[in-house]
């Protein structure tokens, strides 16, 4: 595999990880773990 | 009666059991399911997307590779197939890795479809306990409804940096490809094939990997924006202006090497035309000499390139030195073009020297062998005065032994030149926007002769024309006028280079044409110029 496909596939997972650092992030607020507990009924 | 009473309360204990299963299982446990299955299939997809980037193994999409390029790229608008290179991420692999990780991950949903779906069709009993069921029944929902989720957010959010990153492409392949090919119009280069028979012109030679892959268009584009890589894993420049540095030009039509600096230095056409024996071989040999040593003396320099360029130049150099006669070229096939690097202060360029025999010019279909007369920047028209009848009838007596020396052309340089001035109009070329040098050859024979009065070493272009139109050539003359944007005569002795003995071209030089027209062409050699450029 070319070392170009490798370089963008690296871009394209840093993206992904950071996206879901991201959600993570947002999850973990006590606003939405409030809701998410509520909604579980906890 | 009993049986009535059992199954009356089996179906109650039935009923109770769905009840309970309801309020005790289902209810509780519906919210952690669907968080749960729906973060799942967010996962999923996360996980999915992730193997296929890193390749894992059995998770990794299929290479695509050089020989794929013509299924998964549109096709160029050339002569030639796609170039065997590895693409563009983004043109053909990006598609495949996501088009891969999607196909994953609604295989995998649909395998746990088709297997919920297997299960309770095998074992219908099950469904007895439906009020259970539907926990798995929720969490496959809620599971696809993740996934779905999750593969419109990140490959949505890819997609952004992907089209980001195409925009950006476009960006750096338009100023790639603007500034390239905008220094090399500027500059006027070309890339002129000098083999015989051959002589394509194009801005865009093919340039040759060292793995012997030819690659037909170079340019930035879906196969590397600065750099493209060859199918041998070489990486190449994607700029003309850097290819010409390190790789073999190659013409795109004959496939054969084309000399170095093709299509990055500036291009100067010049075939020289005439009726046979007029002295165009004799003109092109000796003002050759006469340009190394007028170069030579400007302080610049003129070298030929390729070694059959070497040879002519040296033969050419024997023959001027040593005042040899001058041989017949060869009629048998096309000439070779005669190529020079000419250096002359901060500007290099290729001087192309086109030389056919003159029985090429006799008749149109012979015409259309020559190529090269389609896209040159100037033309030089070598007259022979000799062939002029109001000449040679004029050199009667003692002076006859002067027309046999100079072994006159045969035809008619009237004849000559409509023959090839109406074929190249045939062909459509706006022979307006030319220069034609009409170089009225053999002066060291004609000067002093009766005919040549009013004619002296240091004749002016108006002087040579009104010799020549009163030597009966109006037609030639008016035709030319006509045909050509602008018509320079010239008063040539192709004896010798006619240089000072600083190496200057003299007013009749076989240089002089050709310098002409190289100013033309903005490569200026002339002393004042060169004096104002250093």
């Amino acid at each position: 595999m070319p070392a170009h496909y490798l370089s963008f596939r690296i871009v394209l997972l840093f993206v992904l990880m950071g996206a879901v650092a991201s959600a993570v992030w947002w999850i973990a607020q006590p606003e939405v773990l409030d809701k998410i507990f509520q909604f579980l009924k906890l | 009666m009993p049986a009535v009473i059992g199954a009356v309360f089996a179906i109650a204990l039935y009923g109770a059991g769905c009840y309970y299963a309801f309020i005790y299982v289902l209810g509780p446990a519906w919210p952690f399911v669907t968080v749960g299955a729906s973060g799942i299939g967010i996962l999923l997809v996360i996980v999915v997307l992730t193997g296929v980037l890193l390749g894992f193994e059995g998770s990794a999409a299929p290479t695509v590779t050089p020989s794929d390029l013509r299924k998964r790229l549109p096709s160029v608008r050339s002569n030639f197939e796609r170039d065997s290179a590895w693409p563009s991420y983004l043109f053909a692999q990006s598609r495949a890795d996501l088009g891969a990780a999607l196909g994953r991950t609604v295989r995998a949903l649909v395998l746990m479809w088709a297997w919920m779906t297997e299960f309770v069709r095998d074992k219908p009993a099950v469904l007895v306990l439906w009020p259970v069921l539907l926990l798995p029944l929720l969490g496959a929902i809620a599971m696809t409804a993740g996934a779905t989720v999750g593969c419109i957010a990140v490959y949505g959010l890819l997609g952004i940096v992907l089209t980001l990153a195409w925009l950006g492409w476009l960006l750096v392949v338009g100023v790639l490809r603007g500034v390239d090919l905008g220094i090399r119009v500027l500059r006027g280069a070309k890339a002129t094939c000098h083999h015989s028979g051959c002589n394509y012109r194009n801005r865009l030679p093919a340039y040759r990997c060292g793995c012997g892959q030819t690659h037909r268009d170079i340019r930035a584009g879906r196969l590397g924006a600065f750099v493209r890589r060859c199918e041998c894993g070489a990486l190449l420049p994607t700029t003309v202006l850097q290819a010409a540095a390190g790789l073999v030009a190659a013409c795109q039509k004959c496939d054969r090497p084309l000399r170095a600096g093709a299509a990055v230095l500036t291009d100067v056409l010049v075939p020289v035309f005439g009726p046979a024996s007029a002295g165009k071989t004799r003109l092109v040999r000796a003002g050759m000499v006469a340009l190394v040593r007028q170069l030579t003396a400007a302080g610049g320099s003129l070298h030929p390139v390729g070694p059959e360029s070497e040879d002519t130049l040296g033969d050419a150099t024997t023959m001027v030195e040593s005042g040899a006669q001058t041989a017949k070229t060869e009629a048998d096939r096309p000439p070779a073009g005669i190529t020079l690097l000419l250096t002359v202060a901060r500007c290099k360029a290729l001087l192309h020297l086109f030389d056919a025999a003159g029985e090429f010019f006799s008749s149109r279909e012979q015409n259309s062998e020559l190529p090269f007369l389609d896209d040159a920047q100037g033309l030089v028209f070598v007259l022979d005065p000799f062939s002029v009848p109001a000449v040679a009838d004029d050199l009667t007596g003692a002076l006859r032994s002067r027309l046999e020396a100079a072994q006159p052309a045969r035809m008619h340089p009237e004849r000559s030149y409509l023959v090839t001035a109406q074929s190249l109009r045939d062909q459509g070329l706006k022979l307006k926007s030319k220069p034609l040098a009409v170089a009225v050859v053999k002066a060291d024979l004609l000067l002093g002769l009766p005919p040549a009065a009013g004619l002296h070493r240091e004749a002016a272009s108006r002087e040579v024309e009104i010799w020549l139109r009163d030597k009966g050539l109006d037609n030639l003359l008016d035709g030319a006028a006509r045909d050509f944007g602008l018509v320079r005569y010239f008063l040539v002795s192709s004896l010798n280079a006619a240089t000072d003995a600083d190496g200057w071209a003299s007013p009749i030089s076989p240089a002089q044409p050709l310098l002409w027209l190289l100013g033309r062409s903005g490569v200026s050699v002339a002393p004042d110029k060169l004096v104002a450029a250093s």
